[in-house]
């Protein structure tokens, strides 16, 4: 389990930062966590490491954090390398932070806040994962994890949107528009890597008939930074967010379909960048959100010949469903564009973690063979359900279901909400291109 | 004997309550102070509602997807717990004190079933003991001082039903009874045991958390 | 004719016969021959790419050493010593995008490539029959120039003027 771990550096452990690092976090809060878990042992079952593992008790989420979290508090922050190395696997390599353990404690202990704390710590030291650590870096240097830069950025804008003329006319990507009602911002993977999302959604937003514009900076929802423990890197990326919302006067900042960001944005995020009312300075709406109220208000609607016949499920991300709270939207959606969908079970907020989240993906092919195994749970959901179409508004869940399909060979095809919803939505007469018109 | 049985019912058994009810509430108030020191934040987002229906859903027993996971264990928790606080509050020798010494009494039970659900507190906690020691899950949780506590729970309860049968010598059972609740009452505000009181505090604070800011149902 | 050819590699066979047909084209207009392989991650947004050495991240070794590779088994085929009009690309991705993506960039005139790849180097060829393949079905709908998708020998392109 130890091989090919990647620590960053070899220095002497500092006390200091440490002890100070866990005084801020010492207060009534963690505090009684850690006295008050009684060792009953419920949340094993909740945690799919456990469960996929073969229920090895060393993988249990009170055991996660009494080793790590725990023992940093006992041995009063006089910690050396070779416990932090230890950490580093159990904080990083055996935890997501999904939630779900501290829905199925007793005294509601929120295990994954331990881990997180526990991972702030570990960075404070330079012991956290390679993948993550270039990302940070990206961070600093370009405001975005894959130091995609401004120029890039645009051009790839604009390339997309001649991609679409073909298929709507007069589709643009409105860059830093003024007032409009939302600025949406995306995951610097879909530029980087899959441009084809941002065409997407500028589909759908025109044919809603929306007021948008994507700016020109400030455009990555993402914080992996969140996920690496660096708090005040993680504080700077949603502050430069906030930010230019509030320069370009938008009404509300539109998370792209991602999980993570939508927890980043609005949950932690006030926190991490110093609003104290824990509200974010202009309103954050996720896609499945307003896709959601897209149907409902009929101002997207589905061809009802092109509604998928295939059995459909729905992943849940863990931070859009559990610690998002849009599981019923997401089921909404899916009621439209599919005629069978199969839920999994458990479902809900109370659905599994694929494993690929919390950085698991990012984090790179060192994890891998971790991320299949303890991804067997959600294999068996999948498998369960009977679906050939699984739909996941979740980058993380994408890649690592389409892993897991590899895998567990469970013959699906993964989807994001936005690609079922462009290739079945009814293109209103005044927007379809010049020939198709022609040619009636 | 007599000597000591006046001081564990006199001077004791009045520093037991006072550690136990004071300690409680100085550990309250220390981490009340500690939250607004350090957890102000976590302020913004309380919801009275979701705290009570987070309290609410675990107090029912099997009104939580974690304890129908595991049900023979959960009936067995409930029902240890309602034992443990119903049979010493309720018991007519318990009242009877209270009443002699201050006048005010609650409402006893017959002494057959004080009886009966004494033996049902000794059954769950040799099945909780058991439990800790078959499930590996849970043994590499448990320290020695998890196994102290729960003996250190079921003294007063098997002494007490000892000294009650007249099994065995009757005034060191009674003397036992009354020191080993006398040193479980003081250990309470120091020790996990504290959960009587924090419970109610954890479970709000999940309720606001997960509840008041996603509603999602942490039961 | 013909100024910048991009023909995509993808290091087997399949598309040599798409090469020889590219190599022809390119000496005939006299264009600048770019010869582009794209790294296939798995997934479609985590950037690590598949290797012979396994999946890594797509790095500046990682492409570099592919480049190498691919200098070695093109420039045998080409009969000059050193051709200078010949480039080599190497990027790491969902294949169509990224060709998509340079060939916008550099603005070819053409792209020329095979009809289908073998997915996973360690799994082997996993049909024997040739296929439309997702990366030509994407390139020849998406890109904005000619696009020749070469499949037999029989298909080699004769520019004989009569």
């Amino acid at each position: 389990m130890s091989k090919n771990l990647n620590y960053t550096t070899e220095q002497p452990v500092n006390v200091e930062k440490i002890r100070k690092i866990l005084d801020v976090n010492n207060g009534a809060r963690i505090r009684t966590w850690l006295n008050i878990c009684s060792r009953c042992g419920l949340c094993a079952d909740s945690c799919f490491f456990y469960l996929a593992n073969n229920k090895d008790p060393l993988l249990s989420p009170a055991y996660k954090f009494k080793t790590t979290l725990g023992e940093m508090y006992r041995k009063k922050g006089n910690l050396d390398r070779e416990f932090l190395k230890k950490c580093y696997g159990i904080v990083w390599g055996e935890c997501t932070t999904c939630k779900r353990c501290s829905m199925y404690c007793p005294f509601g202990i929120d295990i994954a806040t331990m881990i997180s704390t526990a991972r702030t710590v570990c960075w404070s030291q330079g012991v956290f994962p390679e993948g993550l650590a270039r990302t940070l870096t990206y961070y600093q240097e370009t405001g975005n994890q894959m130091g995609m830069s401004e120029e890039d950025f645009i051009e790839t804008c604009e390339w997309m949107a001649e991609e679409l003329e073909d298929e709507i006319r007069g589709v643009t990507i409105p860059i830093d528009k003024q007032g409009a009602k939302y600025m949406y911002t995306v995951n610097p993977r879909e530029p980087v890597y899959y441009p084809q999302d941002l065409g997407m959604a500028a589909q759908i937003f025109t044919v809603a008939g929306e007021d948008w514009t994507m700016p020109s900076s400030g455009w990555d929802c993402t914080n992996l930074a969140m996920f690496a423990g660096d708090r005040e890197l993680a504080g700077k990326v949603v502050r430069s967010m906030y930010d230019k919302a509030l320069e370009l006067g938008a009404e509300k900042i539109l998370i792209t379909e991602c999980g993570h960001a939508y927890r980043s944005a609005a949950f932690e995020g006030p926190y991490l960048a110093g609003y104290t009312e824990g509200k974010p300075p202009v309103q954050i709406v996720h896609s499945v959100q307003l896709f959601y109220e897209y149907f409902r208000d009929g101002r997207i609607r589905v061809d009802p010949d092109k509604r998928i016949e295939e059995p459909v499920t729905y992943q849940d991300p863990c931070n859009v469903s559990r610690n998002g709270g849009l599981w019923e939207e997401g089921r909404k959606i899916i009621d439209y564009i599919a005629k069978d969908f199969r839920d999994m079970t458990p479902n809900r907020e109370h659905n599994h973690c694929c494993g690929g989240g919390g950085g698991f993906i990012p984090m790179g092919p060192e994890f891998r063979s971790r991320r299949m195994a303890s991804g067997r749970v959600k294999a068996g959901q999948i498998k369960a359900t009977g679906a050939k179409i699984v739909i996941t508004p979740c980058h993380n869940c994408f890649d690592q279901i389409t892993d897991l399909n590899e895998e567990y060979d469970l013959g699906v095809k993964v989807a994001s909400l936005k690609e079922i919803i462009c290739e079945s939505m009814v293109i209103p007469d005044h927007l379809k291109p010049e020939q198709v018109k022609d040619q009636d | 004997m007599y000597k000591f049985y006046e001081i564990l019912t006199g001077p004791g058994l009045w520093f037991a309550f006072i550690i136990f009810i004071g300690g409680l509430i100085l550990r309250l108030t220390y981490l009340f102070a500690l939250s607004r020191e350090k957890d102000k934040i976590f302020y913004n987002h309380m919801s009275i509602s979701w705290g009570l229906r987070s309290i609410g859903h675990w107090l029912i027993p099997l009104g939580s997807a974690s304890t129908r996971n595991q049900p023979v264990f959960a009936v067995v928790f409930y029902v240890f717990h309602i034992c443990l606080l119903g049979v010493p509050l309720f018991l007519s020798a318990h009242n009877i004190l209270w009443d002699e010494a201050f006048g005010i009494s609650l409402w006893s039970m017959p002494d057959s079933w004080a009886d009966a659900l004494t033996m049902v507190v000794i059954g769950t906690v040799v099945f909780l003991f058991i439990r800790r020691l078959a499930r590996p899950e849970v043994r590499i949780l448990t320290s020695f001082w998890d196994y102290f506590l729960l003996v250190l729970t079921l003294l007063p309860f098997l002494t007490g039903f000892l000294a009650y049968h007249q099994w065995g010598p009757y005034n060191t059972m009674l003397i036992l009874h009354i020191l080993s609740a006398e040193i479980l009452l003081i250990v309470v505000p120091f020790s996990k045991l504290a959960h009587l009181v924090l419970f109610f505090f954890t479970r709000a604070f999940i309720g606001f958390e997960m509840g008041g800011r996603r509603k999602a149902r942490a039961w | 004719m013909y100024k910048k050819i991009l023909f995509c590699a993808d290091l087997y066979a399949s598309s040599d016969y798409a090469f020889a047909s590219a190599l022809d084209l390119a000496e005939r207009s006299k264009a600048e021959l770019i010869i582009i392989h794209v790294l296939e991650s798995r997934h479609r947004y985590s950037g690590q790419v598949i290797t012979e050495d396994g999946e890594v991240w797509g790095s500046e070794e990682v492409f570099d050493k592919l480049k190498g590779v691919l200098k070695e088994y093109y420039f045998s085929r080409i009969e000059e010593e050193n051709p200078e009009n010949v480039r080599i690309v190497v990027r790491g991705g969902v294949p169509w995008i990224e060709i998509l993506r340079f060939a916008r960039k550099e603005k070819v005139d053409l792209i020329v490539m095979g009809s289908y790849t073998i997915k996973d180097p360690k799994k082997g060829p996993k049909v024997e029959k040739p296929y439309l393949g997702e990366n030509a079905q994407q390139v020849t709908l998406r890109a904005r120039c000619q696009v020749f998708t070469v499949t037999s020998p029989k298909q080699q392109l004769n520019f004989k003027r009569e």
